[in-house]
């Protein structure tokens, strides 16, 4: 069993739903062959579903994310702005996607299952700019490891340095 | 089948009165992106054809290099002042922006989906009736697809398997419509 299937059985027992980009009048522009997958948790789920702060923003960049738009992306959490960022230890593979507005901005956390595939496993968090609100990135990365493993056999996509391996297109390393 | 993002988004523009501050705040964030992404592919352009680094462009507007960074990294508030800023900084100018109507979005995206046996459906009913009388959404089989005209009222076009017609408004109807089919002219 490969991790798409694991993945589709997941959704189908309805503890990951695939991310679809409502609301964009364009959506229809993009076949699926130029898709990005973004698989979410029921927890996410319910927040884009909700009326709760920045949740139009989040849908508005996954929809982008899905539509195969240019997204900034870092591999190494130096560089400060971006949309997706790999946290340290790259080994570890669990990314960042932030979500920018007026503060608190918003974070999510998950792991590449295949190129062009990425599952959303936590979120939204509060990223503050008040150092007291600093966000616990080992309890982040240790949760969302742990979820992974409750949900998949498989590991992560883990290609070091090679950007290109987790998105094949359409990306701006930051 | 679905109706198209880009019908309900039209249909939410016509008939919401206000447009909701959901569907407002989605599609700001859609245009900023989008302005980003123009502002970031300049400079990748510029940064290839003609050597420009961030510093460079800081300079040349007056800005701090981090602050230029910060503007390329992420979407944030690009206000149109900073875009006038960093176009000039790149030494480019900008082209007529174009826009495209949504009803023709709609359209492209029903082409795209709708059977051919419904879209067939929809040009007679629309080649029937004059235009004034028909808008909405016709429903067949399960598909949906939008028909253009103006706007008199709503109606909303329904067909069940093997009769195929439309919900068109009367006001002298206690149902508030009639249904009309291809075979016949509404009296409206």
């Amino acid at each position: 069993m490969s991790i798409i299937d694991e993945i589709d059985q997941d959704c189908r027992a309805g503890s990951l739903i695939r991310f679809e980009p409502t609301g964009d009048p364009r959506e229809h522009q993009v076949a699926e062959s130029g898709r990005r997958r973004l698989f979410i948790s029921r927890g996410i789920q319910s927040f884009v579903e909700s009326d709760k702060y920045l949740v139009q923003e989040t849908r508005a960049d996954f929809s982008d994310f899905v539509m195969g738009e240019l997204i900034q992306v870092a591999l190494h959490t130096d560089h400060k702005d971006c949309w997706l960022a790999r946290l340290e230890r790259a080994e570890e593979e669990v990314w960042e996607i932030r979500i920018y507005d007026t503060t608190p901005q918003l974070r999510f956390y998950g792991r590449f299952a295949q190129q062009d595939v990425f599952v959303a496993l936590m979120g939204p968090q509060e990223k503050s700019r008040f150092w007291h609100r600093k966000l616990n990135y080992e309890n982040i990365k240790k949760a969302c490891t742990a979820e992974w493993n409750r949900l998949f056999k498989h590991q992560p996509l883990s290609k070091g340095d090679d950007i290109d391996a987790y998105l094949s297109s359409n990306v701006d390393p930051a | 089948m679905p109706t198209s993002q880009a019908m309900l988004i039209l249909h939410e523009v016509q008939h919401g009165k206000p447009i909701s501050a959901k569907t407002r705040a989605f599609q700001r964030r859609r245009l900023q992106n989008r302005f980003h992404r123009f502002i970031l592919r300049t400079f990748r352009q510029q940064q290839k054809n003609a050597g420009l680094t961030q510093k460079e462009l800081a300079d040349r507007i007056d800005s701090r290099p981090e602050q230029v960074n910060r503007w390329l990294s992420i979407p944030g508030n690009l206000t149109l002042k900073t875009i006038s800023d960093l176009l000039l900084g790149m030494a480019v100018d900008l082209d007529d922006p174009s826009a495209t109507p949504l009803a023709d979005l709609a359209r492209e995206a029903e082409r795209k989906t709708a059977p051919q046996e419904i879209r067939q459906v929809a040009n007679s009913i629309q080649m029937a009736y004059p235009p004034r009388h028909v808008f909405g959404l016709l429903e067949t089989g399960g598909a949906q697809v939008p028909i253009r005209a103006n706007i008199v009222r709503q109606p909303v076009a329904v067909a069940s398997p093997g009769v195929v017609g439309l919900h068109l408004p009367n006001p002298d109807s206690a149902r508030g419509f009639e249904t009309a089919t291809t075979e016949r002219r509404p009296s409206i």
